[in-house]
């Protein structure tokens, strides 16, 4: 391969999109082109740093993985309808609010909606990592947050069920700077 | 044990290659090996590993010049088996002077010579824009980056075909390389 690497390719090799005689093209074109090894770096550097990114929803292994890191600054177990009051946790620490029982023995799969005080949504989360059994969703909040969300949430679980979507259980979070 | 030969005994049917050559090896090794496991550990620093690596090595060489008649005095193989300890012990010591020698030398030839690329991208930075990034496109690059999913996969979760997987995908990394400023 001759051709230098665009990014848009160099992107689908990182996530794993390539097939495997692509990956290998790739793979000798960036170790016999120095611009675009050079080139190539920063990119490197991002999908290193996406793989290690705490996501909203975590699972539980994730959990314990970023409390045994120090990352948990605290965690808030929540239960159905209830309202709770909490401070934005520090920067570059987590507040995980522990989404605790809600029925999800059944479900499929489970998404959260992020809804104002009315119960309207403004942004949603589907598909989401969650613990069927003990009935839980752990919400890993960071301080960053603060800037990007309304302050004060409803988080609605839904439960997919077949085709059906049910909404589960509403948790408020009235999150103080 | 219930074995009754002697050490010089096991070493010369070795030596003459006997028909029970192969068992004798095999009870040479059971003799020896723990002996040449215990002179790599008192002199290689107790390094488990190189006491181990030190031992197989010391059993071939002894093996190898028993059958080939290199051992002059089968009667004090365990002499041979000291010195060829010692030697390999020694070279050993050697090659790790020279490996660490190599490695204090290239650490400060190479410190500064260029960055790594994972420190190229500040992590918390790139965790603030997935947060700003529309929800599709960040629970896409999770899919992708992190549950290691297809595109066939990550097509299907977010109820779309492979080739728009694709699509949204350079769409979510130009987004995040833009609000990164990578």
């Amino acid at each position: 391969m001759t051709e230098h690497v665009s990014s848009d390719r160099l992107a689908d090799y990182l996530a794993g999109l390539l097939d495997e005689p692509d990956n290998e093209e790739l793979e000798a074109h960036l170790f016999s082109c120095q611009p675009c090894a050079i080139e190539s770096e920063r990119l490197f550097g991002l999908a290193a740093a996406i793989r290690e990114a705490v996501p909203p929803v975590i699972t539980a292994e994730r959990f314990e993985g970023l409390e045994r890191e120090g990352r948990i600054a605290e965690v808030n177990p929540m239960s159905p309808g209830q309202v709770v009051e909490v401070r934005f946790p520090p920067a570059e620490k987590l507040l995980v609010h522990r989404l605790g029982g809600s029925d999800l023995s059944r479900a499929r799969r489970v998404d959260v909606a992020l809804c104002d005080l009315e119960g309207e949504a403004f942004s949603r989360l589907d598909d989401v990592p969650f613990d069927a059994a003990g009935g839980v969703v752990l919400l890993a909040c960071q301080r960053h947050f603060a800037d990007l969300f309304p302050h004060d949430i409803v988080f609605r679980l839904e439960v997919v069920l077949g085709g059906r979507r049910e909404e589960a259980s509403r948790y408020t979070v009235l999150h103080r700077a | 044990m219930s074995q009754p030969s002697s050490d010089a005994d096991i070493a010369r049917r070795i030596a003459e290659g006997a028909a029970d050559a192969t068992s004798c090896e095999a009870e040479l090794c059971r003799r020896f090996l723990n002996r040449a496991r215990l002179y790599g550990l008192k002199h290689l620093r107790f390094d488990v590993t190189a006491a181990e690596d030190l031992a197989q090595q010391v059993m071939m060489i002894l093996l190898e010049a028993l059958r080939t008649g290199r051992v002059e005095d089968l009667e004090r193989v365990d002499r041979f088996m000291l010195g060829t300890c010692r030697n390999v012990a020694h070279s050993m010591r050697r090659a790790e002077g020279r490996v660490l020698e190599t490695k204090r030398r290239l650490s400060t030839e190479l410190a500064g010579a260029s960055t790594p690329p994972w420190d190229l991208v500040e992590s918390r930075r790139v965790e603030e824009c997935l947060g700003a990034l529309p929800p599709r496109e960040s629970r896409l690059l999770s899919l992708l980056f992190q549950e290691g999913a297809t595109a066939a996969e990550a097509a299907e979760k977010l109820g779309t075909t492979p080739g728009n997987v694709r699509v949204i995908h350079h769409r979510a990394i130009a987004r995040l390389r833009d609000c990164v400023g990578t």
